[in-house]
């Protein structure tokens, strides 16, 4: 490594020319086209990301606008708002949209933003595929509330056993609807993970040793390998099993031709559990920046915080069955899954433990951001301890299927990944926008959203244990329920108050927030070594890691300069390429051109998979729809002369 | 609040494209492995999971699968590996006549395979889907890495008519290797399956 | 601070005072044990809850301790990390870890030994049942080996108390899910499945239960009353059960069994002693000394069974039976006939 002078003189003024020149045409390679057409074509990760962001809320908003009125069915014992036909697409469409729409999807969205920039590359590591994936999760989610509001909405709940959602009990389309959904966000969320894990093995800052990978990325990097081999288990149970049962007739679920509706459980399941770590991950990850940032030390124990994160998810995948406790499976294999549900609070205890010591050694400072993280602890220990309950199977033989769990699901949800969630705006606001949010209305946002979590979901616990089962539409007056319904909904209007808070503070900070520079709040990691909003190009040149936090020299004190690496291109699109382990500079590859191809494909696969609603036949035509699409997207354009070893040949 | 850059290195004179591990999109083509490899195992664990609600295997009434095509197929398999070394031989060498000729080899080949796969569900299998859960499974194992013998087929004639049209580019090579490792993935994922599907009916 | 102690005491009797306000129905809870399978589990939740409550309370506790004590030292002009941290630090995150740990295995062993307790018992004296799940009621059944002995009945199970009842499980359609809180114990009713499950009353009483497993429409108007009799009262049900139905005693009750068997009531439902044979609806034999209508919706008057005949739809959106006109008379002499059946 030689050193050169600090670069940053400006004494000489054709040096000064030069630099103004280079990042000219630096913004002119990167940079997105204009209007609808940028739109439609670019390949720059924090549009896409977001676009993304922004999509997923939206469908935060309209799932919890299905469970309002949920709530104001529920109310009262035998109110006649919502009949049971509709209650029904209302529930299983708001756990659809909350869980593939919102929960698995906001965490991606946001670490395609923010990974690329932590490790300090220019983009992500396949920008097509990126936006391919947000074009898939898109049609996903509007095929989905498009059905709802034209109620054919599925209504077999949102893991759609069978044969309830077979072709037997489930007619029409509605089913099919859910299981096609479930194809495209799954696609979109295996691209995601496939693009996540390759950025971070592959495009990290030289220096960026395994030991300096901030421990956000770490959360990423495990939630993307839970990713690959969790999806592919709902895939192929909805996609090639259950819409196949009901549109081809084959037998995988029907009894009366040797198929087993307990495979659809052990399949959705084998899923469904991995499901809600993946979703919860990466909120861990957000906890330890935010608590990093907000105490001015690094966080402590990152071995064990690193461990934590990997024994999680392994563990993970261990424990699927204890949604099966009440089905014919053998007694003796319960106790296995009773222990591995006990085992995995352990980790995360650890990192609870990890982060109190840590604020306790810091110098913490009560922003917002900071009191969505310590709400998480409060808000998610409640339900992580109501989840080492019922994975007891006496215990939970009394309470699953009631509301103890839709208290226990909410608890961990709602503390583990929508508290972070708005921690991490309110952290990484300033870096996207350029402006700081509104700090006044924070406090509003936060204490609302504690006291209307409580208030909602607290009560449910005393529900279940005396007797009220869920995914009902009414109950009678004798049950004595009414009145911690009443209060059940009266706390669903306060979360719906928080949440119209915090869209207010977004709107107007993004207008009139106080203006952020490059890093307001002295924080440690490599985002915040560039301006904001960054341009299009991300760094000027590639940051240098030289530590867990780069931009610190000592916990809480800002670095005096920025280690950086010049060399790579500025007249074409070109990324470095480092080495696994240790990050050492290794290739210079060159990223593609913003191109429509990946918004046609995801089009094509749109069609195929909606009209296979319908008919088979889509597949075929619809394959041969996308392999056309594909081939413009790959198709090399032989742009730049250097590159070429041959070039494009005219008719022979 | 913009703090000083200090440069301490240049990486100007790396190259611009690199093979397997060292390249990215090798990352990429092994992650879409790890995704369709455990599909396949998944495939494989409904069709095992559905044997005990059988009490023969196949179900009376249905023959024993054709052995046949099958094992044509799994010889040609394994005989299509020493093709893909020499490709990826070659493209380390950037020898572009030669990664020309073999991918057009390779594509008459993908060909054979996805024919003969259609000729497994339709002839060989002596059973359809929709008859029971048995006929099923077998389709979602055959049909599962159908797709993938399809997809490989379609990725295969690009590349070739991508070295024959161009513009052929450095990194084409580094491409060129990964279709031929990717081609391993489908040879070697396939072999227990063929065991399962077609001997398993045989000996459980 | 006498003052501010007093109203702390009356804040906390007024909510002492309103929890009986929110709590529900108490012949459905997990929380009102009436046999040895909920109290076990019960014992096994009071001991869980409390452990909870005190490790929520360190834990929030220590986070709160955290906050206040670093900006303390903050505020104190202390800029460095406190004394000795890192050994502090160590020590306290390994013994909460050890803690941790600590807690969860005993509370893995505890649960491991309740489990035990809930094995099926060996004894001998089984009340054998057979509860069927429907779209959306539940058929009882009490075989016996003399097939005229055997009871075919809906909604309602009866069992004598003092001895495990012995319960053979399946679905005639969907998964539903035998639940009774009162007696503790849940268990997955699947189609072309049977398995058992063993309840015990330790006491007489009427214990109310709802389907567990989401089955469509109707899942919310699924319940099931559990019943259960001194052992000589339980003999002296099960002998009135096994009659076939009383016989018409007067012409208007005449004239409904009439109309039963010869429109479509006798389509869906069997009436034991007339040749309506029909299982695929409720076994109505002695639909009259039932509590309830249309699996626990509605009390077994005559108002409600007159509604619910004339128009499930209304009462029940989506359930099989479908709605019958008759006219006022016809209806008359039908709900005579039907009340008749004791």
């Amino acid at each position: 490594m030689t050193t050169h002078a600090p670069a940053a003189a400006v004494d000489d003024p054709q040096d000064a020319r030069r630099e103004a020149e280079e990042l000219a045409l630096l913004e002119r390679t990167w940079a997105p086209a204009r209007g609808i057409r940028g739109w439609l074509t670019t390949t720059d990760h924090k549009a896409i990301a977001r676009r993304y962001v922004v999509t997923t809320f939206v469908f935060f908003v309209l799932a919890g606008l299905n469970a309002v009125l949920m709530r104001l069915q529920l109310s009262r014992p035998e109110m006649t708002l919502i009949g049971p036909d509709r209650y029904n697409q209302l529930f299983t469409v708001h756990g659809t949209a909350m869980m593939f729409l919102f929960a698995v999807p906001v965490m991606q969205a946001m670490a395609i933003y923010l990974v690329p920039l932590m490790v300090g590359a220019r983009n992500i590591s396949f920008p097509r595929l990126n936006a391919f994936g947000y074009w898939m999760f898109l049609i996903g989610g509007v095929l989905l509330f498009t059905s709802l509001y034209v109620n054919t909405g599925p209504d077999a709940g949102w893991f759609s056993y069978v044969p309830l959602s077979g072709p037997e009990y489930s007619a029409g389309k509605r089913t099919d609807v859910w299981a096609q959904t479930v194809t495209f966000t799954e696609v979109a969320g295996l691209v995601a993970a496939v693009e996540l894990l390759v950025t971070i093995l592959k495009t990290r800052a030289p220096g960026m040793t395994l030991a300096r990978i901030p421990l956000y990325v770490w959360s990423i990097l495990v939630t993307s390998l839970m990713i690959v081999f969790a999806f592919p288990a709902v895939a192929m149970a909805s996609t090639m099993m259950l819409a196949m049962d009901r549109l081809v007739a084959t037998h995988f679920f029907n009894q009366a031709e040797g198929g087993d509706p307990l495979l659809w459980q052990h399949l959705f399941w084998f899923f469904g559990h991995p499901e809600v770590y993946i979703m919860f991950i990466p909120g861990l990850g957000f906890v330890s920046s935010i608590v990093e940032t907000f105490s001015r030390r690094k966080v402590f124990g990152y071995p064990v915080m690193v461990a934590s994160l990997l024994v999680t998810g392994f563990v993970a995948f261990g424990l699927w069955v204890h949604h099966m406790f009440a089905t014919p499976i053998p007694q003796l294999g319960r106790s296995f899954f009773t222990a591995a549900s006990v085992l995995i609070a352990v980790p995360t205890g650890v990192q609870i433990f990890c982060w109190i010591a840590t604020i306790w050694s810091g110098r913490p400072k009560l922003t917002t951001a900071m009191l969505f993280a310590i709400g998480f602890i409060v808000v998610f220990t409640i339900g992580g301890l109501s989840g080492v309950m019922i994975a007891s199977v006496p215990f939970d033989l009394q309470v699953h299927d009631t509301f103890f769990i839709v208290a226990h699901f909410h608890y961990v949800i709602l503390g583990g990944v929508v508290f972070p969630f708005f921690g991490a705006v309110y952290l990484w606001f300033p870096k996207i926008t350029g402006r700081l949010l509104s700090e006044r209305l924070g406090r509003w946002h936060v204490g609302l959203f504690f006291a209307g979590t409580n208030v909602a979901f607290f009560p449910m616990h005393l529900l279940g244990l005396d007797g009220m089962p869920r995914r009902i539409y009414t109950y009678l007056p004798e049950t004595g329920w009414g009145n911690l319904n009443l209060l059940v909904t009266l706390g669903a209007t306060i979360i719906v108050a928080s949440v119209a808070v915090f869209i207010v503070n977004v709107l107007v900070s993004l207008r009139h927030g106080v203006r952020a520079g490059e890093d307001p709040w002295a924080a440690a990691t490599l985002e915040w070594a560039t301006p904001s909003p960054p341009p299009s190009y991300n760094f000027r040149h590639v940051p240098v890691c030289e530590s867990r936090a780069p931009l610190w020299s000592e916990d809480g004190v800002p670095a005096a300069a920025l280690p950086v690496m010049t060399g790579l291109d500025a007249h074409k699109r070109q990324i470095l390429v480092t080495t696994v382990l240790d990050a050492l500079p290794d290739n210079r590859h060159k990223h593609p051109e913003d191109t429509p191809w990946p918004f046609w494909m995801a089009a094509s696969l749109g069609v195929t998979f909606i009209g296979a609603i319908f008919s088979p036949w889509f597949y075929v035509w619809g394959a041969g729809l996308a392999t056309l699409a594909f081939a413009k997207w790959a198709w090399p354009t032989g742009k730049y002369a250097e590159d070429l070893v041959m070039p494009k040949r005219g008719p022979r | 609040m913009s703090r000083p850059r200090l440069p301490v290195g240049d990486v100007g004179h790396l190259p611009t494209h690199a093979f397997h591990n060292r390249d990215m999109m090798w990352w990429g083509t092994v992650s879409f492995i790890a995704i369709e490899g455990f599909t396949l195992v998944l495939t494989a664990t409904v069709y095992v999971y559905l044997r005990k609600n059988f009490s023969t295997w196949p179900p009376e009434g249905i023959a024993r699968p054709d052995l046949v095509a099958p094992s044509v197929l799994v010889a040609l398999m394994l005989a299509s590996l020493p093709l893909m070394r020499m490709i990826d031989r070659a493209s380390r060498a950037h020898d572009l006549m030669r990664v020309r000729h073999l991918l057009t080899v390779a594509t008459v080949v993908s060909l054979a395979f996805n024919l003969l796969r259609i000729w497994e569900l339709t002839q060989s299998l002596n059973v359809r889907w929709d008859t029971n859960a048995y006929g099923s499974a077998q389709w979602l194992v055959l049909g599962a890495h159908g797709t993938l013998l399809l997809m490989q087929y379609v990725e295969t004639l690009g590349m070739t008519l991508i070295f024959w049209r161009g513009p052929v580019e450095k990194k084409h090579f580094s491409d060129a290797s990964d279709v031929a490792g990717y081609w391993f993935f489908i040879v070697l994922s396939w072999l227990p399956l063929y065991l399962l599907c077609f001997w398993g009916p045989r000996w459980f | 601070m006498r003052r501010r102690l007093s109203a702390v005491r009356r804040q906390l009797s007024a909510l002492l005072l309103s929890l009986p306000a929110c709590r529900g129905a108490l012949d459905q809870s997990v929380l009102e044990s009436a046999g040895p399978r909920a109290r076990a589990v019960e014992s096994l939740w009071w001991f869980a809850l409390v452990v909870a409550a005190v490790v929520y309370v360190a834990t929030v506790g220590a986070l709160a301790w955290a906050v206040v004590g670093a900006r303390r030292r903050v505020a104190r002009g202390e800029l460095g990390p406190p004394a000795n941290e890192h050994r502090r630090m160590t020590l306290a995150v390994a013994g909460g870890t050890a803690a941790t740990v600590a807690i969860l295995f005993t509370f893995f062993f505890y649960d491991l030994s309740v489990g035990r307790t809930l094995r099926p018992p060996h004894e001998r004296a089984h009340t054998l049942v057979q509860v069927t799940g429907h779209q959306w009621w539940w058929e009882v059944e009490y075989p016996h080996a003399v097939p005229s002995n055997a009871v075919s009945d809906a909604n309602e199970l009866h069992i004598p108390t003092g001895r495990p009842v012995l319960i053979e499980v399946t679905s005639r359609d969907v998964i539903h899910s035998l639940w009774i809180p009162n007696l503790g114990g849940k268990k997955d009713l699947i189609p072309r499945y049977t398995d058992t499950i063993w309840f015990q009353a330790d006491r007489p009483g009427i214990y109310r239960s709802q389907c567990a497993e989401f089955c469509g429409l109707q899942h919310a108007k699924m319940a099931l009353h559990v019943v259960a009799h001194e052992p000589g009262e339980y003999e002296t049900w099960l002998q009135q059960a096994r009659m076939p139905a009383r016989a018409p005693t007067d012409t208007l009750a005449a004239r409904g069994q009439e109309i039963f068997l010869s429109g479509s009531c006798a389509l869906c439902h069997t009436i034991v002693g007339t040749p309506a044979g029909s299982r695929v609806g409720p076994d109505l034999t002695h639909l009259a000394s039932r509590r309830t209508i249309a699996a626990g919706t509605l009390p077994n008057t005559r108002g409600n069974l007159a509604a619910w005949i004339l128009d499930p739809q209304r009462i029940k959106p989506g359930a099989n039976m479908p709605s019958n006109a008759l006219s006022p008379a016809d209806l008359e002499a039908l709900l005579a006939y039907l009340q008749s059946l004791k």
